[in-house]
């Protein structure tokens, strides 16, 4: 019987989920911006991306360890959004962005975010095949590697947006030695304390998700953005009527 | 049809193992066991993309003759040289050499691979001690205070020192009550991002496979 409202209680989130997600949607289409607090991961995204070609450079993104397969999948989605807008912004550059991954289902995808990006700018023949790379299948080994590319490979802003945990910190220390601005963001508890003390912007948990409504602004993000935010007010009540009635002993 | 199709196989792919979880029916539980035996089967052919990707890489670098092409030949050497080692040690055997305990392919994982991680992973505590050092230059604030302070009420709290037993039920308090409402935030957080990231996917409106 519990599992079968647990069944019932996700079947009602999805579909609560969908109706506020087309209902801001539309809303959006319609004019509805709602404000938004200041990020300063994606406030400072262009500038970070600007700096970097305008120095002949190019940026780094790495999306750590996380798959297309699994309960991940939403922050490699994340994460991909994140890369479209980099790599868009790095066409009037002379190279290309790196993106770098420890998982080999991700690698096809990422590749074909960059080359696809290229392609609706109309500006293929600039696609660098070696843009996307796979360059170890372990996250400790994918943060060893990247340090050498951040140091020998022209890169001028760091961003690491995946399911990074500890090891997120040898990455850091690679882009504070060659003194060039970083962007961290990780769903994981045990990367926050690195991200913190070492990077210049840090994305903290449900921040990651919200790259469109921030960066593209299209009516679909900002319906996104929208439904997060209602579907955590709910949740915010439910706990808070959870604890008066739990305080008040009306639940065991 | 070009954009109609994916779209569609994506969509009804994403619905039926959504139903699988929420509805209890065999057949559905079913066409989800084959559709998770095909991801893995792509996932193997994806580790073969990665390899072939790791030979460009390294290879255009060593023709290009960039900064620490030298690296790029010992990658691509050690990738053929254990190829080699593992293919020679399994051929003919019930097991992978890999996991055997007796074969090269294992002592070159244990003396190599795992001591290699093992450094790494002892560099992280230099490198955020380092950093935590760096703090008060780097974002100075309130912030950056209540930061010190946590991490040197969490190390010195773990001391097994009698002058320390005061600071020990503080790091204990702070674990379990902040530090967990915290992380309890982000993952419900996480979630709830995932579930909109998976309302696109299924709506069509996110299509991470349009050309």
């Amino acid at each position: 019987m519990p599992e079968l409202i647990q069944d019932f209680a996700g079947l009602f989130i999805i579909i609560l989920g969908v109706l506020l997600f087309f209902v801001f949607t539309i809303l959006a289409r319609r004019g509805f911006r709602p404000t938004l607090r200041p990020l300063s991961g994606y406030d400072t995204m262009h500038m970070q991306v600007g700096q970097a070609i305008e120095s002949g450079g190019r940026v780094h993104l790495s999306l750590g360890p996380n798959n297309i397969i699994d309960e991940k999948t939403g922050v490699t989605l994340a994460a991909m959004s994140i890369l479209d807008i980099v790599a868009e912004e790095s066409i009037i550059g002379d190279l290309s962005p790196v993106a770098t991954t420890s998982d080999a289902t991700a690698l096809p995808v990422i590749g074909d975010t960059i080359r696809r990006t290229y392609k609706r700018k109309d500006v293929l023949d600039k696609y660098d095949t070696k843009a996307a790379r796979l360059v170890a299948f372990d996250p400790y080994a994918l943060a060893g590697s990247a340090m050498s590319i951040i140091a020998d490979d022209d890169v001028r802003a760091n961003v690491l947006v995946g399911s990074f945990g500890p090891e997120v910190a040898l990455m850091a220390e690679a882009g504070l030695r060659n003194q060039i601005p970083q962007t961290i963001g990780s769903d994981q508890v045990d990367c926050q304390a690195a991200a913190y003390s070492m990077a210049d912007h840090i994305l903290i948990g449900e921040e990651l998700f919200v790259a469109g409504a921030y960066l593209r602004q299209t009516p679909s993000d900002i319906g996104s953005l929208a439904t997060q935010d209602v579907l955590r007010w709910i949740i915010v009540g439910l706990i808070a009527f959870n604890v008066v009635l739990q305080t008040m002993g009306l639940l065991s | 049809m070009k954009y109609v199709l994916p779209a569609a196989v994506a969509i009804g792919i994403g619905l039926v193992v959504l139903a699988s979880y929420l509805v209890p029916n065999p057949l559905l539980f079913s066409i989800r066991l084959a559709l998770t035996d095909w991801a893995a089967i792509l996932a193997a052919l994806a580790v073969l993309i990665g390899i072939f990707n790791l030979l460009l890489v390294n290879s255009r670098r060593i023709q290009s003759g960039g900064k620490g092409w030298v690296y790029n030949l010992v990658t691509i050497l050690a990738l053929f040289f254990t190829l080699a080692i593992g293919v020679y040690e399994s051929f003919g055997q019930s097991s992978s050499a890999l996991y055997r305990s007796d074969t090269i392919t294992m002592a070159l994982y244990r003396g190599v691979i795992v001591a290699a991680l093992a450094t790494l992973t002892g560099l992280i505590a230099i490198f955020l001690i380092i950093s935590a050092a760096r703090l008060p230059r780097s974002k100075p604030g309130i912030w950056a205070a209540l930061f010190l302070g946590a991490a040197l009420v969490a190390l010195v709290g773990w001391l097994p020192f009698q002058f320390a037993a005061p600071l020990n039920s503080f790091r204990q308090w702070v674990l379990t009550v902040p530090a967990t409402a915290g992380a309890r935030g982000i993952i419900i957080g996480v979630a709830l991002g995932t579930l909109v990231i998976g309302i696109r996917v299924l709506t069509g409106v996110e299509r991470p496979y349009k050309d």
